[in-house]
């Protein structure tokens, strides 16, 4: 019996099956024919978004929860274009994604032709790696390879170029023979240093204030037990990175919450005391630490990092180790003496009390009561996802989190409009976990046509809408800075929310008064499909505490500053 | 304080190479003097590479160089002043 030959868009199909392919976060196009036709009878559900950018941020959503690669598919020219953001987010983030991009033939690259734009060319900087096929026959090693790359060492989205006449030709000998990945340059680390692994349990020993920082790479490893483990045997506080959140439980009595920019005070605080601070997969950001030549001088600084290149890039640490933080700690732990108690924590504790994070309960609804009052309704069990601004951080405060994987938040990218369709990807993937997606009214106009996904896909995912008609942030930059010159924040002509998302067929809720808040919220979040709660907080409001970029935990400000501050000369 | 730097990469394929490495330094304030590759069939090729740029930046640019997926090892030349020769086919 003659077997029927596939084509190039078949054979893609079927690695991405074997890859365990769930979910296709696309949109279609004409370059992109081929492999759409595939998947018509394929198991892999395609998700159609409205726009490219909220299949990216779709996907994204599904690997940070997931921990698996999420799979966006687009066509040539400005569908291709449109996903650079979403892929850019990704790279930040160190998120494992594949994007499949449409091309025009092979033979028409480089000739201006219609819907053709130099995909390959353009993602270079903002990929972990890409390839544009040339020949049918390496569809099947280009596959392996991708997802190979995008899901080991240091995650990170693959794009994959797809010229139409390769995914449309007909391969003549067996595609299998050809799935070898080569990739001789590609190395992830792998038994971690014994000699470096006991320099840090040496300085952890001696250390007598010693700080943890919990960062991404310590949730990608799964590493949440052996972080525990190690911060109650030395009895040492622990701090989380914004995209750290759930490494650690906030709500440990070693838990400081998030440090940084918009960090607790007694986070920034514990960074000025201690004598010696270690990060197991945090990169020493400009978020945390503004002024890399000030930070912690009198501290020990250990490195636990996947990523060769983050050691030293930022800060130079006196031990330090490459690896998985999961691997590199249970080396580790062998190796560490238990502590009964440490002094400085009567300390942390009182600063606990003096500073905490607080706002003015009034008659005016404010975002913080918002948020604070959707944690305790939800009692934290939800995945939350956030967009970009003042309601972010004020979410990374006071919605804690206590699990991993379940918090979404574009943090090295600063992605306005990534809140709302990540959600839709978690949702995807946690059919029947309480998923809230908080954003600003800024943020979700950015993405609000895929209000049409999720009902479609009777996805029930609750969007948060913190509205104070203000870019909050840059409103705020600009108060404290610029004499309060307000220029281009002015969020005048946002719709009425509810409205729009009846207009799309989404249940819609309204809170504008304290008063109104638990009622709603209670309801909404029991509400059994996707519905929008509209949050019409106070239009001016500030995040507190602050350091201004540049600036190190010392110069943290607790309330409004006095007068004019001095323009940062730090990134924004 | 700008210097002149020499590497030589050993790479496994050409695909998008030389944008891939200009772009990666580029990006860090580093231009390129001069490039030669040697393509190879039966061993790996390799990329000979002056460049200037911040010295305080050239352990982090070489760094960035081997995290590219396609090469596989970027060996400091010691000698700076490679003569134009050495570029010569």
């Amino acid at each position: 019996m003659e077997v029927r030959r596939k084509n190039g868009a078949e054979i893609l199909v079927e690695y991405l099956e074997k890859e365990g392919v769930e979910y296709i976060f696309g949109y279609s196009g004409g370059a992109a024919l081929p492999i759409f036709d595939a998947l018509y009878h394929s198991n892999i559900k395609l998700i159609m978004s409205r726009h490219e950018q909220g299949a990216t941020h779709m996907a994204d959503g599904y690997a940070r929860v997931t921990g698996k690669p999420g799979v966006v598919l687009v066509t040539s020219g400005p569908g291709a274009t449109n996903t650079i953001t979403g892929i850019m987010t990704a790279q930040m983030d160190s998120v494992p994604m594949i994007v499949l991009t449409g091309q025009t033939n092979t033979n028409l690259l480089g000739m201006d032709a219609f819907q053709e734009a130099d995909v390959f060319g353009i993602s270079i900087p903002v990929v972990k790696h890409n390839y544009l096929v040339r020949n049918t026959g390496d569809i099947p090693r280009i596959v392996k390879e991708a997802f190979t790359i995008a899901g080991s060492g240091r995650p990170g989205p693959v794009l994959i170029d797809l010229p139409k006449d390769v995914t449309s030709a007909i391969y003549q000998e067996e595609a299998k023979e050809r799935a070898e990945i080569n990739l001789p340059g590609y190395k992830v680390p792998g038994k971690p240093d014994a000699g470096h692994v006991k320099q840090l349990a040496f300085y952890l020993n001696k250390a007598e204030k010693p700080l943890i920082i919990a960062g991404h790479g310590a949730l990608i490893a799964g590493a949440m037990a052996e972080v525990m483990e190690l911060a109650e045997r030395l009895q040492a506080p622990v701090t989380t990175t914004l995209l750290g959140k759930g490494a650690f439980p906030e709500n440990h009595e070693l838990a400081l919450g998030m440090l940084g920019m918009y960090g607790t005070a007694y986070a920034n605080k514990a960074l000025l005391d201690c004598d010696l601070v270690m990060s197991i997969g945090c990169r020493w950001d400009d978020r945390i630490n503004g002024n890399p030549g000030k930070f912690c001088p009198s501290a020990k600084k250990l490195h636990i990092d996947i990523d060769p290149a983050e050691i030293g890039k930022i800060v130079k640490p006196d031990a330090h180790v490459i690896g998985d933080a999961k691997i590199v700690l249970k080396q580790l732990l062998p190796l560490i003496e238990d502590q009964r108690e440490r002094k400085w924590l009567d300390k942390l504790d009182s600063y606990k009390k003096d500073f905490p994070l607080e706002y003015p309960k009034t008659d005016e609804l404010r975002a913080q009561q918002v948020i604070e009052e959707a944690y305790k309704i939800t009692g934290g069990k939800a995945i939350v996802s956030t967009d970009v601004g003042q309601h972010q951080m004020w979410a990374a405060q006071f919605f804690r989190t206590n699990q991993p994987d379940t918090w979404l938040s574009s943090g090295g990218a600063g992605t306005m409009g990534f809140g709302f369709p990540a959600a839709i990807g978690a949702q995807l993937a946690r059919k029947n976990d309480l998923v809230i997606a908080i954003v600003g009214d800024g943020g979700f106009q950015m993405t609000l046509a895929e209000l049409s996904t999720i009902l479609i896909h009777n996805l029930a995912v609750k969007i948060l809408v913190i509205d104070n008609k203000y870019l909050g942030m840059v409103r705020q930059w600009q108060e404290f800075f610029l004499e309060s010159r307000y220029s281009g924040v002015d969020m005048v002509g946002n719709p009425d929310f509810v409205k729009l998302a009846e207009a799309y067929g989404v249940k819609g809720f309204h809170i504008d008064h304290p008063g109104k808040l638990t009622r709603v919220l209670t309801e909404a979040f029991a509400y059994p499909g996707p519905c929008l709660i509209h949050a019409e907080v106070i239009k001016e409001d500030n995040l507190f505490p602050m350091i201004p970029a540049g600036k190190t935990a010392e110069d943290m400000i607790l309330g409004p500053p006095e007068g004019k501050m001095e323009m940062p000369e730090g990134s924004t | 304080m700008k210097k002149v730097f020499c590497v030589n990469i050993t790479f496994n394929s050409l695909d998008g190479l030389v944008a891939r490495v200009a772009l990666a330094l580029e990006r860090r304030g580093y231009s390129i003097n001069a490039i030669k590759i040697e393509t190879s069939q039966d061993r790996y090729s390799e990329m000979l590479l002056t460049m200037t740029g911040q010295e305080e930046r050239f352990e982090q640019v070489c760094r960035q160089l081997q995290k590219l997926i396609d090469v596989i090892a970027v060996e400091i030349v010691e000698n700076k002043e490679v003569p134009v020769s050495a570029f010569a086919a």
